[in-house]
């Protein structure tokens, strides 16, 4: 994907991307005019080998993947732009640039994989796609036109990057924002279909003898909205995350220092997106939740305390990994700053509760154990580890290990500063006593919660991250002003960072996108035999929920080859890079 | 960089395989199939109908995410241990089995009130509704198996319960035809006296070689004014005039395309490959205009430089 020759060649470029969407939709719509013709009617077909659940479960997760880094990317590329503009650094917006070149190729990927997804679906769940159509066949002209516009805009973004410089980089970042609205309208508009399916709405009757009484209640469903957040907030994060990936493998393969530092700037910055997304995300997953039990209370119970239960220390040992993984990031970061080896004394109790956090967020309340094993323990949980297996004590830990990780981030941003305002002492017990005031109360709250009935202590979980979010507030309210002038004890030696960091990156990548995989499941899964929950019934071969090992198997080869996807994507970028440098 | 490569993703597929190690090796392995559907007719007696409500109780039901029938058990819902005995007096003047079938069907009308949630509402979910949309014939087995626990079983099972729950389990057999008017002929009672499958004859002629026998005006015609022309071997007068009325315009006009495979122009414009096509061509054509714009342009400022 090479720039240049002025704005026909930009053209050019463009041209080639609308070509290839327009290709792709041809292509479905040929494919889905011969199926009918091709094949007897029925209402469900199989998949040789691996079945048409695997086969749609592999498609549908990977194109979400892709679409996922596609719409995320241009959040944060456009973000970096603006802070080149307004420090008037052209390292931000080479940086910027760094990761939008990452979406031209990964834009084919994801349009190849939807179409084949579509194709799948349209062939193998012809009735299920019926139902679907009769409920939202006014949105589909609509998304297609949308990804045209999308598409169209997107490839003008990258293409007139050098071309918009300067007086004219205000339209360029027009584009940018273009791109961005309208992935956004995208990921509504899937949001309401698969919204739909969990907590359908407007509908009146089942299967296909259906009448849609409210459009608008199927779009606005109730799954909807918090979807729409959580994915927003889960796309920069799993976004950042890859571009990390990138960083990590550019700066691995790399032998030269310049290019190194470069690469391990933007693997900080990349890593730090991921970072910042997901401090918020565990708080938009609880929204979803309690949405999805507003909806149904047999639903919500299925997904936390029935079919899906076990999943959920699998989800705490992935999350815990992740802290730890971002705090082993950030103390080796700290080597390569001047000054950072003051703040090594927190590592230790940094990682205690890590640990500990990671240990009771994983401890399951009530074990599938055998009768034996039950009169052992005297009831389906441990007599003393079950007490750690509920509510109070999980959010009570992944509230304090939310605490640590930032404490490592300020630290980290310490680093090489040097306080000098009058304000800083002041400022500093200040935010040791807020820090002693948010602990006391989170724990307090976690205590609490054991002497109170069900329903006060669900609605006392909200306060926990309330109080996390005032103490990071205040934290940041008093940093500014305490460090404003601060001295520096040295320059940042970039590129310096041990071979190890950059594959804590990969692990961070490879851990949010294993993640992803699992919670898709487990979001899907939920409906269990039913393909529109309560409205259309799952009759099909594939309707029933299969063992956690057959799951996270599959989910582990949708999360390899995703990565050999991106691998793919990352060779065709250092491809373009070089062409362009040939060029200039 | 191949080595670097290669690393990398030997890295990559240990992470994974871990992952996927902890969920094959150290949670619990079972799979949940849907619910069985059971063979409940006036002939079953009762140890056996108790024996079914018993599975449904922990299978289709979903009834112990909730609550409990042992000592180990969910505690959500009010613990199902005695419950034939305190069934019978939880409502003065309704019997055991009337507020267990309430209790089932209508969960809000009688709320324990340690169970209710914040609001002092209900948070059971019904029973013959979906997700567990027990039929009358199940619905009676579990109230049976809930007399069961302590109390005395009056349940049995009639004529009536069991035609109720055939009806209830009748799926669509048929594959989804999802040709646009095809729910129309069912929606305006078509199929009630005309055959769509060529298999019956019913008291109206086969829609299944309509096309071949009519044109799209003559199947219009039809269907405004059945008797202006009735078709060799039926009688006149047995069709409905009403339909004039009763079908909206559109849908008419939907109904007589997919009966007679004759598309109207205006539908033909409103088919999804005419949009498709049409933002085919816009965007296509759109980019190609502005590129040729763009390189006169660039051919004139190069040509006014030199």
């Amino acid at each position: 994907m090479a720039q240049g020759r002025g704005w026909p060649g930009a053209l050019t470029g463009v041209r080639g991307g609308i070509l290839k969407i327009s290709l792709i939709f041809t292509g479905i719509y040929i494919v889905l005019w011969l199926l009918p013709q091709t094949f007897a009617a029925a209402d469900y077909r199989s998949f040789p080998v691996i079945g048409s659940r695997v086969l749609v479960w592999c498609l549908a997760q990977g194109h979400l993947m892709f679409a996922a880094f596609v719409l995320g990317v241009p959040i944060f590329a456009l973000i970096a732009e603006v802070a080149g503009v307004a420090l008037k650094s052209e390292r931000y917006d080479g940086l910027a640039k760094e990761f939008t070149r990452l979406l031209a190729m990964s834009y084919t990927i994801t349009a190849t994989l939807g179409a084949l997804l579509l194709v799948a679906l349209v062939a193998l769940y012809p009735r299920f796609v019926a139902h679907m159509e009769k409920v939202f066949d006014p949105t589909w002209g609509f998304y297609v036109a949308v990804i045209f516009c999308e598409a169209l805009f997107a490839y003008l973004y990258w293409y007139s990057w050098d071309l918009l410089q300067g007086p004219r980089k205000r339209w360029h970042i027009t584009l940018g924002v273009l791109v961005n609205v309208l992935g956004i309208v995208i990921l509504m508009i899937t949001n309401a279909w698969t919204g739909y399916m969990m907590t359908p709405g407007g509908v009146e009757g089942s299967d296909l003898a259906i009448t849609v009484t409210s459009r608008y209640d199927a779009f606005v469903n109730f799954a909807w909205n918090p979807l729409n957040i959580h994915r927003m907030l889960a796309n920069v994060c799993f976004g950042g995350a890859i571009v990390g990936a990138y960083a990590a493998f550019r700066f691995l393969a790399s032998t030269d220092d310049e290019e190194r530092a470069n690469y391990d700037w933007m693997g900080y910055i990349g890593s730090f997106i991921a970072v910042a997304a997901f401090i918020p995300l565990p708080f938009a997953g609880y929204y979803l939740g309690l949405e999805i039990y507003s909806y149904s209370q047999q639903m919500g119970v299925s997904m936390m305390g029935g079919s899906f239960a076990q999943l959920w220390i699998l989800q705490a040992i992935l999350i815990g990994s992740l802290f730890l993984a971002i705090n082993l990031y950030l103390w080796l970061a700290m080597g390569r700053i001047p000054g950072g080896e003051r703040y090594r004394k927190f590592q230790a109790p940094v990682l205690f509760v890590l640990a500990t956090g990671l240990a009771v967020w994983a401890t399951p309340h009530t074990i599938i154990a055998t009768f034996a094993e039950m009169k052992a323990m005297g009831a389906a949980h441990h007599p003393k580890l079950g007490f750690l297996g509920v509510m109070s004590a999980k959010n009570t830990a992944v509230n304090l290990m939310i605490i640590s990780t930032f404490i490592t981030f300020m630290l980290y941003r310490r680093g090489n500063k040097l306080a000098t305002s009058a304000f800083a002492v002041p400022g500093n017990w200040i935010q040791g006593a807020a820090f002693v005031a948010v602990i006391v109360g989170i724990v307090w709250i976690g205590i609490y919660g054991y002497f109170v009935p069900a329903a006060v202590r669900v609605g006392l979980s909200g306060y926990q991250p309330l109080m996390v979010g005032a103490f990071m507030v205040l934290f940041l309210a008093i940093e500014g002003p305490a460090y404003r002038g601060a001295g520096s004890l040295g320059e940042i030696r970039w590129g310096q960072m041990p071979r190890l960091s950059q594959y804590v990156l990969f692990f961070l990548a490879v851990t949010f996108t294993w993640l992803m995989g699992l919670m898709g499941y487990i979001r899907s899964g939920v409906r269990q035999h039913w393909h529109v929950y309560q409205v259309m019934r799952d009759v099909s071969e594939g309707a029933y929920i299969p063992t956690h090992g057959f799951a996270t198997m599959v989910v582990s080869i949708i999360v390899i080859l995703f990565f050999l996807f991106v691998s793919l994507v990352f060779a065709l970028a250092m491809r373009s890079e070089a062409r362009e440098r040939r060029a200039s | 960089m191949t080595a670097v490569f290669l690393r990398i993703l030997g890295f990559v597929v240990l992470i994974t395989l871990f992952y996927g190690g902890i969920g094959n090796f150290w949670l619990t392995q079972t799979e949940e199939h849907p619910p069985p559907t059971l063979e409940i007719s006036v002939d079953t007696d009762t140890d056996t109908l108790i024996g079914m409500g018993r599975t449904l109780l922990g299978a289709k039901g979903g009834c112990l995410l909730c609550h409990k029938i042992a000592e180990v058990g969910n505690t959500r819902g009010p613990d199902l241990r005695g419950m034939g005995a305190r069934a019978a007096s939880r409502r003065p003047g309704m019997s055991a089995e009337a507020y267990l079938v309430e209790s089932l069907t209508s969960p809000g009308a009688y709320v324990v009130e340690e169970f209710a949630g914040p609001g002092g509402e209900s948070i059971m979910p019904v029973a013959n509704q979906p997700p567990a949309d027990l039929s009358p014939t199940e619905l009676k087995a579990l109230v049976a198996y809930l007399q069961s626990l302590g109390g005395e079983v009056t349940v049995e099972i009639t004529e009536q319960d069991v035609a109720a729950a055939a009806a209830k389990q009748e799926q669509p057999k048929a594959a989804a035809d999802t040709r646009p008017g095809a729910d129309l002929v069912v929606k305006h009672g078509c199929i009630a006296c005309h055959d769509v499958k060529g298999t019956i004859r019913l008291v109206g002629p086969p829609l299944t070689n309509v096309r071949e026998r009519l044109s799209s005006a003559e199947i219009r015609q039809s269907i405004l004014d059945p008797d202006a022309v009735v078709a060799e071997g039926f009688p006149p007068g047995l069709m409905l005039k009403t339909f004039a009325d009763t079908v909206p315009p559109e849908e008419l006009d939907q109904l007589v395309s997919y009966l007679s495979g004759e598309v109207p122009l205006s539908e033909r414009l409103s088919h999804p490959a005419a949009h498709l096509a049409a933002l085919i061509l816009l965007f296509n054509g759109g980019v190609w205009i502005v590129r040729r714009l763009a390189m006169s342009r660039a051919h004139a400022s190069g040509e006014s430089n030199a």
